[in-house]
């Protein structure tokens, strides 16, 4: 465990240096704590982009990664000692927000330290990079989703590279609490201590944070590249310097990198443009920087799509399907995840769209979430009615909507909704503020302030309490995993006990991370090779055959009443569903289960 | 601001804050019951009305 920290410690120092070399190149002027955020955060982009081309040019090998990093940390000995002087101490003072937000961190440090157990990061985000380690290169995998942008994954695969997945996860922690330093630096800067406090105080106790600040997903990134791209095209909106919008678009560049779902800050930034442009005297000098600004973003991200291009043919791929076509048969999968979307309770009218904000916090279940989004949003955000808004507020305030409401039309899932919750984590907190102290109206609402933050507290220690002895070393992590997923006793005994040549069709599960044996996804809306509904039991036991599948493991825990009415997990239908479990009933042998996990040999 | 005014501002983020916050809690405690202890299951499913 020390080990690993020590290790995501050096990396950290030397992608930051690395960051100060190239925030340099800019001659912008900046307070030195800003300097260090936008530094780490060029430092990642660009790393994790030399690391996609290391891993194109067949260079995945953990000495070539040692010597990089271990001589960039020699070199930049000198660098680090000149910030050393130039250090200036921060001078916070010790209160209950802050035992709060350290009480908060920790928890997600806790949850760094254990072994990776998140439902996507085992289906693609460590698998994928798993299966380019074992290969020595990127290359094509036939698992879903990993060709779309991953700039942040990248981070894993150098994780998994130099240790394991735990340094992959700390790496990833680090990223957060800069995200977490930022929210307060910039909300310092505009607002004051009280108002940086609180902002950050709200962000790190809101549940979606709390779950994924401690994982690989890519969202922790996604927000910090976002408030800073939104924060460095502020500062372009006042001074309207080129070299403002080119941070701006660079770190654009690297949202739209990290996760597809950047089109939605894109589009939310064309539209600041257009506001500018039409509200500007030099509207020439406006599209000029404008134009340079998608230039930019085009030419980083473009590295990602020629690579899908190159692998799959298409390059938004699994995206895009109809239009771009792909390496494997998506007809299926494209129909059933438009169904989805278009099955949430709320249709895309504008009165769902007007009563969003109370379904998104009542039921953010139906927003495709583990959580509902926290209620203080909708509390305070009226206000923001009351309130005078400076031009930073306002700024905030007009991208936050515009953001909002792409997202609704565009992606409603809630966790899209993260890189936004930074920016309305200090919108709030200054609404708050206002609105408790200053107006002295509504002292009373500090209760529901206390409130949120003890219930946040206390589902954190709840979500977390399972991992600390596995972090402390008190309990293997066998025995973790064991625990806390389901289907990990059956994948064990599959490692265990069969060869790496055989091959297991995975039904009802998608986390394959843990799983050692060679797979092929089974899934009707994964696999992209055979669509069930049009097959019986002889054609399917052919196809088993030529794809030279030797073995069965069904998860049965999530297929709870398969009918035609509804739309099933993974795209089953009845008649799919029974075809696949009477095949493994009848026709194949059981060699073992466990928490309803089922692995059958095929006879 | 009058103080007539203040108070309809008050009355209003009162009872606002009260039903945002029975409604989500409500919800997250009725997704999140497993989880919890025997006891406070309980009293969670008497305090929001859950059968």
């Amino acid at each position: 465990m020390i080990f690993e920290i020590l290790y995501a410690v050096l990396i950290f120092y030397v992608i930051s240096i690395f960051g100060i070399k190239i925030f340099r190149l800019f001659k912008l002027k900046l307070e030195f704590y800003e300097e260090i955020i936008f530094s780490i955060a060029l430092g990642l982009g660009v790393f994790g982009n030399i690391i996609l081309i290391l891993g194109l040019l067949k260079l995945l090998y953990k000495e070539l990664f040692l010597f990089i990093i271990i001589s960039l940390g020699i070199i930049f000995i000198p660098e680090l000692k000149k910030l050393l002087k130039n250090f200036q101490k921060p001078k916070l003072k010790f209160n209950w927000i802050v035992a709060l937000i350290i009480l908060f961190l920790l928890f997600n440090f806790i949850g760094a330290l254990a072994p990776p157990t998140g439902w996507d990061t085992q289906k693609y985000h460590l698998s994928c990079q798993e299966s380019y380690l074992e290969n020595h290169k990127i290359t094509y995998i036939p698992i879903l989703h990993c060709d779309l942008p991953s700039l942040a994954n990248m981070f894993i695969l150098l994780g998994m590279i130099l240790q394991n997945d735990i340094l992959a996860k700390l790496i990833f922690y680090l990223v957060f609490l800069v995200l977490v330093f930022s929210i307060y630096i910039f909300s310092k800067k505009y607002f004051g201590e009280k108002v940086a406090e609180l902002s950050t105080l709200i962000f790190v106790s809101l549940p979606n944070i709390i779950y994924y600040a401690s994982t690989v997903h890519t969202d922790m990134f996604l927000s910090l590249f976002t408030v800073l791209s939104i924060f460095s095209f502020y500062y372009w909106i006042k001074e309207e310097d080129i070299k403002w919008a080119i941070l701006s678009a660079i770190l654009m560049g690297f949202v739209f990198a990290t996760k597809i779902t950047g089109i939605i800050m894109i589009t939310s930034f064309i539209i600041l443009f257009l506001i500018k442009f039409l509200s500007s005297v030099n509207k020439k000098k406006i599209f000029l920087h404008g134009l340079i600004f998608f230039l930019v973003i085009s030419s980083i991200v473009g590295i990602w799509f020629f690579k899908a291009f190159l692998f799959t043919g298409n390059p938004v791929y699994p995206v895009g399907y109809s239009v771009f076509g792909g390496i494997q048969n998506l007809s299926y999968t494209t129909e059933y995840v438009n169904l989805q979307l278009n099955s949430g309770t709320y249709s895309k009218s504008i009165i769902d769209y007007l009563l969003s904000p109370f379904m998104i916090t009542f039921n953010g279940y139906q927003f495709f979430s583990s959580f509902s989004l926290s209620p203080l949003f909708l509390l305070f955000i009226p206000i923001l009615f009351f309130i005078k808004k400076n031009n930073l507020l306002k700024y905030l305030i007009l991208f936050s909507f515009i953001y909002y409401t792409i997202w609704f039309f565009l992606h409603p899932y809630l966790l899209k909704l993260i890189p936004l919750m930074s920016i309305l984590s200090i919108i709030i907190s200054k609404a708050i503020l206002e609105g408790i102290n200053k107006k002295n109206i509504l002292k009373f609402m500090r209760f529901f302030l206390i409130f949120t933050f003890i219930f946040s507290l206390v589902m954190s220690g709840l979500i977390y309490k399972n991992q600390i002895k596995t972090a402390l070393g008190l309990e293997s992590h066998e025995d973790y995993l064991s625990k806390n997923l389901d289907m990990f006793d059956t994948f064990n005994y599959a490692n265990n006990n069969l060869k790496y040549e055989n091959k297991i069709l995975l039904i009802g599960d998608e986390r394959n991370y843990y799983l050692n044996i060679n797979f092929q996804e089974g899934d009707p809306v994964r696999q992209g090779l055979i669509d069930y509904r049009n097959i019986n039991k002889e054609e399917l036991k052919n196809w088993l055959e030529k794809e030279k599948i030797t073995h069965l493991i069904i998860n049965r825990n999530y297929f709870v009443d398969i009918n035609n009415s509804k739309l099933n997990l993974y795209g089953w239908t009845e008649y799919s569903y029974d075809l696949m479990d009477n095949f493994a009933k009848k026709d194949c042998e059981q060699i073992f289960e466990n928490n309803n996990v089922w692995l059958y040999k095929i006879d | 601001m009058k103080e007539k005014n203040k108070i309809y501002i008050r009355i209003f983020f009162l009872i606002f804050g009260i039903i945002i916050f029975y409604l989500y809690y409500r919800t997250e405690l009725i997704h999140n019951l497993d989880h919890l202890p025997t006891l406070i299951q309980d009293l969670i499913k008497k305090i929001f009305y859950i059968k």
